[in-house]
């Protein structure tokens, strides 16, 4: 384990939120109207059966799915489960025994009424191959030979939510809205669940265009014809009158992926030599403008409370200058992402200055020899989010079925040992959001990497707008 | 964040034994890491400036585990490091110590669990809001007088309203006048007992009849304030400080007239009947002081809840504690066994900082105004309880 002198600095909470212009309404909720969305990511499906993908992808896949499907349990803003579809639960048997009790007189947006024989089905063919039956009075057990503490943490995942594909291949959920229009990677339209068992969500519609550049969605913000879009990090901080932004806790991991195909960077202490060229608090400072902050961990201090262990991110001393020949060094990055390159072109250079012959090229390309990769935090629960980071990286944690923290930390300290993964920065994810959206508070709207589109309304309705 | 430090007091004093018992688990995990070793040095920190406070208390209790399991602890830089840093995650604080053997540093990490608001649970409780009456102007205290009138206090006035096609209506409305300096932090309290009003505010009284003249007269007085009721019948009365928003620790109860107590800011029963009565009182020091019906004191527990007041739904006595927090304030209602309080259902959202928080005069509801810290309005709530979840 690296463990290095601390220097003792006062953590501001991660979890306090920037924000501008999100203020509070007092006036009552308003029916109707269409809420506009803009994203870069082509999400190419809503198939809570299948969930894989990159990163940016499967994040938005999660928040359009939640408009349609829910799952049994949900988790709050500290990360706790809580009860969703299912009313209750009971653990026995030592945590290999579940009982769910289902709730009454919910139903799919086609009528139909949710059971647990039905809930049962789906979890068995969920992305966790959940060893769930029915039983009766509405119960819902999942019974394994060992005890998952985590199990109410997968539940909650989007992976687990019940659906159900009608016979002209639709796919039907529980949630506030309904799948109305789907076009891979383009477009996606919802209608309100009038019945939704919550109480109707304020919106009549939402609709969501994808595969739109930051720079349009941007243009679109301010021309009124989206009202909610991504924004650039470097759009936060900066005086830009009018903008209204939600700035999310340091929740994207930029981390450093080195090819484990690639002879060149087999030598974990020649990985650790490109780790230690790099100067994140340079970095940090000049080309990020001090937004977000540098990572010592693959997990954020606000998660796990144990990240600020892995010490200080820059090295005690200047790396020994090194006499590599070869090949400069390939440093993949994703084309369509401006920061990446940024980082890319910085780490050729910090290497090229170490002694290390380096080169940024574009594309997740073969012939790279390490990519500069984002990747969003997928769950507030520590243990699923870093499995879910190491896999991304393609690594393989050894972690088992139910890490304690103290697993936990091992297994992180491993994956940071073998330095095949090396993190960089934590960032914010930011949106900007129209004039038009009101809530009553801004965390029932927008929370980590979550949104609540049931609890926001507009004002005034886009129908008397647009004449829908 | 706020909840974090909120929660901070929670591991003092009626959450001691707890705390004690997660110190006594680190002390073993740190005696199976050390136990070749008989000399410790100790230190110990705190991530956030806020948790500083916990560590003399957590120093101690490790100091005492230690030295009990034989090690002794020395400032000697030949001793073996054992660094204590309480951390927090989302979850809540942690307590983590680095054992800095030549051999390797071992890691041993123990959760210190304190008071938890919310659930995992479904709730078999829900709290449930109404909203009454808004303004622009501090909403001092409501009334709902037998379902259908509405008695609003303000600084200025009492109004009246009627219920009409489901609306609040205006009937009358008449001012009040305070015969001294008013608080900065004005609170005041509305009594209702059949056709008669009594409106309080600091050193004055103003009476009244909701059949006549809503307020006949105010007029200076140093009387008690109901502050809690059982089925219409006062169980709890006290004076408020002249110009300060507090009581003095004066108070009335059924049968105990000249009881003092240090200086409050409000007041919960904990019990059912008379003669199981206890009480629970917000000092103005921030602590929640918890005592049986002949005032003896049962603990303490500091910066646990900023207001709190009490009511009696079908399932039994609650008490209704709020919570601050950034972006509005939160309301739990808590069972207390003991001295130890029981978080029952989900915490309820305001939609801003609460500035006043009263039980009813049934004793069965509460109601609670909210400040809205974007446009300065009052949200006057009725706040019940549906036990049939």
């Amino acid at each position: 384990m690296r463990l290095m002198n601390w220097k003792w600095t006062v953590i501001v909470s991660a979890l306090l939120l920037s924000h501008a212009g999100l203020m509070q309404v007092l006036a009552r909720p308003k029916y109707g109207g269409t809420l506009r969305v803009a994203t870069r990511s082509g999400v190419p499906d809503l198939h809570p059966g299948t969930w894989v993908g990159e990163a940016l992808e499967l994040s938005w896949k999660r928040k359009l799915s939640v408009l349609v499907f829910e799952g049994l349990l949900k988790l709050d803003q500290q990360g706790k489960p809580q009860p969703l579809l299912a009313q209750s639960w009971k653990v026995s048997d030592g945590g290999r025994r579940w009982e769910f009790r289902l709730r009454a007189g919910v139903r799919l947006h086609d009528g139909t009424p949710l059971t647990p024989a039905m809930a049962a089905d789906v979890l068995r063919a969920s992305v966790f191959d959940f060893p769930a039956r029915a039983e009766g009075d509405g119960r819902l057990v999942i019974e394994s030979d060992t005890p998952d503490p985590h199990l109410p943490a997968r539940l909650a995942h989007p992976g687990s939510a019940i659906y159900m594909e009608t016979s002209d291949g639709v796919l039907v959920g529980t949630g506030p809205f309904s799948l109305n229009r789907w076009e891979r990677h383009q477009r996606a339209h919802f209608v309100v669940n009038e019945e939704y068992w919550q109480g109707r969500p304020y919106l009549d519609r939402v609709e969501i265009s994808m595969g739109r550049s930051l720079r349009e969605q941007r243009l679109e913000l301010q021309a009124g014809a989206a009202d909610l879009v991504e924004l650039p990090l470097e759009a936060l901080g900066t005086p830009d009158s009018g903008l209204r932004f939600w700035s999310s806790p340091p929740l994207e991991l930029v981390l450093l992926a080195f090819s484990q195909d690639r002879s060149r960077v087999k030598e974990a202490d020649f990985r650790r030599l490109v780790e230690a060229s790099f100067n994140r608090e340079a970095v940090h400072e000049v080309l990020l403008g001090k937004r977000g902050e540098p990572a010592k961990a693959f997990l954020p201090q606000w998660l796990t409370g144990y990240a600020f262990l892995f010490g200080n991110t820059r090295p005690a001393s200047a790396p020994p200058r090194a006499t590599i020949t070869g090949p400069p060094l390939l440093i993949g990055y994703a084309p369509s992402d401006s920061l990446a390159r940024t980082l890319a072109e910085r780490l050729a250079l910090d290497c090229s200055q170490a002694g290390i012959a380096a080169r940024a090229v574009p594309g997740d390309s073969p012939g790279s020899d390490l990519t500069i990769k984002r990747i969003r935090l997928n769950s507030l629960n520590a243990a699923l989010a870093l499995r879910f980071i190491a896999e991304q990286a393609g690594l393989d944690p050894d972690l088992s079925a139910s890490p304690g923290l103290e697993d936990l930390l091992a297994a992180e300290s491993t994956l940071l040992d073998e330095a095949w993964a090396v993190p960089l920065f934590y960032l914010p994810v930011s949106y900007g959001l129209s004039e038009r959206i009101k809530f009553r508070s801004i965390r029932d709207f927008l929370f980590f990497d979550d949104w609540s589109l049931a609890d926001i309304w507009l004002e005034p309705p886009l129908a008397s707008i647009s004449g829908e | 964040m706020a909840l974090l430090c909120f929660a901070l007091g929670c591991l003092s004093f009626a959450s001691l034994r707890d705390l004690s018992v997660e110190v006594l688990e680190m002390v073993d995990k740190i005696e199976l890491a050390a136990a070749t070793h008989k000399e410790l040095r100790l230190t110990c920190e705190a991530i956030s400036e806020q948790d500083a406070g916990l560590l003399p208390e957590i120093r101690s209790l490790l100091s005492t585990g230690l030295r009990r399991r034989g090690f002794v602890l020395v400032e000697s830089d030949t001793a073996l490091h054992v660094a204590v840093t309480l951390s927090r995650s989302l979850h809540g604080r942690i307590l983590l110590a680095a054992i800095h053997d030549p051999s390797g540093d071992r890691i041993a990490i123990v959760s210190l669990t304190s008071l938890d608001f919310g659930s995992g649970e479904e709730p078999a409780l829900l709290l449930k809001s109404r909203l009454l009456w808004e303004s622009d102007k501090p909403i001092l205290d409501v009334a709902v007088h037998q379902a259908a009138a509405l008695l609003v206090l303000t600084a200025e006035e009492v109004l009246l309203l009627e219920k009409a096609e489901e609306r609040w209506m205006e009937v009358k409305r008449a001012p009040v006048r305070m015969g001294e300096r008013p608080s900065r932090d004005l609170r005041g309290r509305l009594h209702v007992s059949g056709s008669s009003v009594v409106a309080h505010l600091p050193g004055t009284i103003c009476s009244g009849n909701l059949l006549g003249e809503l307020v006949a007269h105010c007029e200076p007085s140093p009387a008690s304030w109901p502050l809690l009721y059982r089925t219409g019948s006062v169980i709890f009365r006290g004076f408020p400080a002249a110009s300060r928003n507090y009581f003095d620790g004066r108070l009335q109860t059924p049968g105990r007239v000249n009881v003092s107590i240090p200086p409050f800011l409000s007041v919960a029963a904990l019990g059912d009947r008379e003669e199981e009565e206890g009480w629970a009182v917000v000092g103005t020091d921030g602590r929640l002081r918890l005592y049986d019906a002949e005032f003896h004191w049962l603990g303490s527990i500091d910066r646990w809840a900023a207001e709190v007041t009490s009511l009696r739904p079908d399932c039994g006595p609650l008490v209704l504690a709020v919570r601050p927090e950034e972006g509005g304030d939160k309301l739990q209602a808590f069972r207390f066994q003991g001295a130890r309080p029981r978080a029952e259902g989900a915490p309820l959202g305001l939609p801003g900082a609460v500035t006043a928080l009263w039980s009813s005069a049934d004793g069965e509801s509460a109601v609670i105004v909210v400040r809205d810290p974007e446009n300065g309005r009052y949200e006057a709530h009725e706040l019940e309880v549906d036990c049939n979840r």
